[in-house]
């Protein structure tokens, strides 16, 4: 298991080229340093009379410093030291820091305590500063180097393993070991260790870069390699006190520890993203407006003739998000029509795309991932689909105001009740801040919200979860919209505050005419509130009519299992109804009925694609067998 | 009323970790390889009259915790001893080195918050264009690069090939405004990079999520504007993390100092720790390791305190 996870980090890191590249200059500087031990063009040290910094020629490739000595037989020395002294440090400090980290993270309490308040100590000072008073103390040198060194990275590594450690001993496998009575150093290293390994190999490729710019620039200030050694950092020492005699001489050593540097990082964020310790590389977002790239539609779209008691007329809707295996449908070709002060529920399993179609109507969806492949959403005559952000913003908020599902998230937790209302009232109108203080005050007395005032001044953290969806009502009201999506509105609360948004919303439909569109997954909640109702399956509207007609007299095979799957709370049942069978993924389809392969009454004719039809004056409907739909499950009925 | 209970949380805290940081300052002394006291003396030019100065000097035939004890006695009333090079009292050089380090560190976190700022919010609301990639290659490189190895760059091109800017001789503020300027830009953009680095990758990230976020999308169904959405809403909620890392960057700026200083002849404190460190001057170094310490203390203190006045949800932590 371990050994596939680790083959698959590793692909994945040669498969990105940036860390390839930096894989290979490593490698190279690894072979330059190895061969150096036997071999080195000339002697780093011995001096050429007669041409001191000289340029690059066929004898010494890279020229000769300001005593005559080859720069690439010093680089390549200074590679050994460079790479040796980081390569000591970091393995020195992981075999210290191990124990120190494992142990804290795993033991916690006093000895986790006492390692903390340490560390703290040591990181306080910064790490440079720490290191040059060890030298300062011991005295230059490699060796005192490397010491000091240590000491400054010691730290760290025990902060991480200590963290990874804390982290992994929670889980119940490390219980199971200790109620084995594995003994602390098996568990320690062959059971906590692994969960360790991922973060703390980022940190050490990060700290094989820091702990070589730290010896670098020891050594560039003389305290840290010193002569006969050379280092990298001892090399651009001597090339920067020329300078002014040959300022080329600084290029060689400074691409040598810059580009070795990046690598480490390099190789660090490519296995950090390997790892998948952070979100992958952002594909480009526009900002506030859904694209429609009609381009893609099956149909030009006319433009119907508003029904004149119709508050909001979607047509042809379908709405497509990019994935990394394609394009894929969330909506399909979705007809609408919401009349003013009805409630109006869009219903269906989660999946269905009753929120991404909600969210279509104002264009809110970032793109890409999402595009509105085709469709007219008509609102007071003008057609969303083709309106700028700047026309779209009068109608957000003004005309369609929306209410989410989770308040928790959905209000800016950095700012006050207030702010967030002020906002949401001087969008649409030119009332000054005071104006629109009372205003809001007033709305929120209207949703029912106890001493308003004082509700203005607190931020979301401070109200219940009720109390925020209450907030999010009135600033959806705030603009007196005609039409106003709630999405899952009552979802995240509990049943008592349920049925009190509820009630608030059916009286917000009289008391502001507006037309209200309710998505849910319940159909006990669409029995309660709404007037109309649309079920949805798979990204298509399968069935719309009038609550009472679509539960005394269901049309779609799909709406009539759904009905089945209601919990009643009147009948005693030994489990839930459910749906056998799951939704076809959107790779899956194909032309025909979405639902046939989970429906019991599936036929011949369901594989040919299915319309949307009037199945009479009350009922549309995407089935072909709708008219036969009784007779089957009479006969269904009696078989069973 | 809430950052106050904060803030003396943070202070209380602090007490411990001092002390231990002075165990270690004043623990240096015991790192010193053979006799310290012979070491101390001057070494080879010691004499036994000087030997026994310095052990009566540094108490060190005292009981360690007596010699502890008195040492950390003094170092609370700032007494650090004299410097062992020119007898001068150490909390006066320090003193004395402060203003020409201040300017540079200045110059240094206002550029990487004013140029981290930018490049983080270019590239957080442009993410996936080719704008975005440069500057997130740009922070990598920022990241990356050794301060000093920047600070010789910026040395070759801007003072000695161009000649815009002088590469040493740093000109006091009251001398001349100008010069002050100019002799502060080169190494505060050399001890900046990390900063500007890291926020501006940060930020970005930070950016991308709020944008993302529930609240933004609140804002727009509201109609708000793209500023309102970016300026105000993801900013600010992306602000906490951006200030986290710029916080932590300062750890690396103030260690900066040492090796910018000497590359820039600046006489600050990050010159102090140099010379004191070639010339193992003991009490010079234990006050010196305090200093640095309280300093990066204080950046720590301030950044918990710009986070707690960004978010209000916290209380304690």
């Amino acid at each position: 298991m371990a050994a596939r996870a680790r083959r698959s980090v590793l692909s994945r890191m040669l498969r990105d080229p940036i860390a390839v590249a930096s894989f290979v200059w490593i490698a190279l500087m690894g072979v330059l340093a190895v061969t150096s031990i036997w071999w080195t063009p000339f002697p780093p040290n011995k001096q050429f009379t007669g041409k001191p910094l000289k340029g690059p020629n066929g004898n010494n490739w890279l020229g000769t410093d300001d005593v005559g000595r080859d720069i690439l037989s010093r680089l390549m020395e200074g590679a050994s030291v460079s790479l040796r002294v980081s390569l000591s440090v970091v393995i020195a400090s992981l075999i210290i820091a191990l124990p120190i980290g494992l142990l804290s993270g795993y033991l916690g309490k006093w000895v986790d305590t006492v390692t903390m308040r340490i560390l703290d100590a040591a990181t306080s000072i910064p790490g440079l500063v720490a290191a040059l008073a060890i030298i300062g103390v011991l005295g230059p040198g490699m060796v005192n180097l490397v010491y000091a060194l240590i000491i400054v990275v010691v730290p760290s590594f025990v902060r991480i393993i200590r963290a990874q450690a804390l982290a992994v001993s929670a889980e119940p496998f490390i219980d199971a070991s200790r109620a084995a009575g594995s003994p602390l150093w098996r568990i320690l290293f062959q059971r906590v260790l692994p969960g360790v390994v991922p973060a703390l190999s980022v940190q050490v490729s990060m700290s094989l870069g820091t702990v070589l710019t730290a010896e670098a620039a020891l050594s560039f200030l003389g305290l840290g390699v010193v002569p006969p050694n050379a280092s990298w950092g001892s090399v651009l020492k001597r090339a920067y006190s020329n300078i002014l005699r040959d300022p080329g001489g600084i290029t060689i050593p400074i691409v040598f520890i810059g580009l070795t540097v990046l690598s480490f990082n390099l190789i660090g964020d490519a296995l950090r993203d390997a790892l998948e310790l952070t979100a992958k590389r952002q594909r480009r977002t526009r900002l506030g407006i859904t694209d429609v790239r009609s381009g893609l539609a099956e149909q030009a779209v006319e433009h119907p003739s508003m029904d004149a008691d119709a508050a909001l007329q979607v047509r042809h809707l379908s709405l497509s998000f990019r994935t990394d295996r394609g394009a894929v449908d969330a909506v399909t070709n979705v007809d609408l029509t919401i009349r003013r002060r009805q409630i109006h529920a869009i219903v269906g399993e989660s999946g269905a795309g009753k929120s991404a179609m909600s969210l279509a109507l104002v264009r809110v969806l970032p793109s890409p991932p999402a595009d509105i492949t085709s469709g007219s959403v008509i609102f007071d005559g003008n057609d969303t689909m083709s309106m700028t952000l700047d026309q779209i913003r009068e109608v957000r908020g003004a005309g369609i105001a929306m209410v989410f599902q989770n308040p928790m998230t959905s209000l800016d937790p950095s700012f006050t009740i207030g702010n967030s209302m002020d906002e949401a009232i001087r969008n649409h109108s030119d009332v000054t801040r005071a104006q629109a203080n009372r205003i809001g005050v007033e709305l929120l007395q209207q949703v029912g919200i106890s001493s308003p005032e004082r509700r203005m001044r607190q931020y979301p953290h401070q109200l219940s979860g009720g109390m925020r969806q209450r907030v999010m009502i009135a600033m959806a009201l705030a603009a007196t919209p005609q039409v106003l999506i709630a999405d899952e509105p009552t979802t995240a609360l509990d049943v008592t505050t349920q049925a009190q948004i509820l009630d608030l919303l059916r009286s917000l439909r009289d008391s502001h005419e507006m037309s209200i569109i309710f998505v849910t997954h319940d159909l006990g909640v669409v029995a309660d509130i709404a007037d109309t109702v649309t079920v949805m399956y798979a990204g298509e509207a399968v069935e719309s009519a009038s609550v009472e007609r679509l539960f005394a007299h269901p049309r779609h095979p799909y709406t009539t299992a759904l009905l089945g799957a209601v919990p009643d709370a009147s009948v005693k049942q030994t489990r839930l109804a459910t749906i056998p069978g799951t939704v076809l993924s959107p790779w899956e389809r194909d032309g025909g009925c979405r639902f046939r392969q989970r429906c019991e009454f599936a036929a011949e004719e369901c594989t040919e694609p299915q319309a949307l039809r009037a199945f009479d004056e009350w009922t549309t409907v995407r089935c072909v067998r709708a008219e036969h739909l009784d007779d089957l499950r009479a006969a269904k009925g009696t078989a069973g | 009323m809430r950052l106050l209970r904060i803030l003396v949380r943070r202070v209380l805290h602090a007490i411990p970790v001092l002390l231990l940081v002075s165990l270690g300052a004043f623990g240096l002394l015991y790192l010193i390889p053979g006799d310290p006291a012979y070491t101390l003396a001057g070494g080879e030019n010691s004499t036994p009259e000087s030997i026994a100065a310095v052990r009566k000097e540094f108490n060190l035939d005292d009981p360690f915790f007596q010699q502890f004890g008195r040492w950390l006695w003094n170092a609370i009333h700032f007494d650090f001893g004299r410097s062992l090079q020119n007898n001068l009292p150490v909390r006066t050089q320090i003193l004395q080195r402060i203003p020409e380090t201040l300017s540079i560190a200045t110059g240094a976190i206002l550029i990487a918050t004013v140029v981290g700022l930018l490049l983080g919010i270019i590239s957080g609301t442009r993410a996936g264009t080719v704008v975005d990639r440069l500057i997130s290659a740009i922070s990598v490189g920022a990241i990356a690069i050794p301060s000093f190895v920047l600070a010789i760059l910026l040395v070759r091109v801007f003072a000695i090939e161009l000649e815009w800017l002088p590469a040493v001789s740093y000109v006091p503020l009251s001398e001349s405004a100008v010069g002050w300027l100019k002799s502060i830009i080169l190494p505060s953009i050399a001890l900046s990079a990390l900063g500007v680095g890291g926020l501006s990758r940060q930020l970005r990230s930070s950016l991308v999520g709020t944008l993302r976020s529930d609240f933004v999308r609140t804002t727009w169904t509201l109609g708000g504007s793209r500023w309102q959405a970016v300026g105000k809403h993801a900013l600010r909620n992306a602000a906490g993390p951006a200030v986290a890392t710029l916080g932590a960057s300062l750890a690396f700026l103030i260690g900066g100092t040492v090796i910018i200083e000497q590359i820039f002849a600046i006489n600050g404190v990050g010159s102090l720790m140099f010379s004191a460190a070639t010339t193992a001057d003991l009490p010079l170094l234990r006050g010196l390791m305090i200093w640095f310490a309280l300093v990066q203390l204080a950046a720590y203190l301030l950044t918990d305190i710009a986070l707690v006045l960004l978010n209000p949800r916290i209380e304690v932590g």
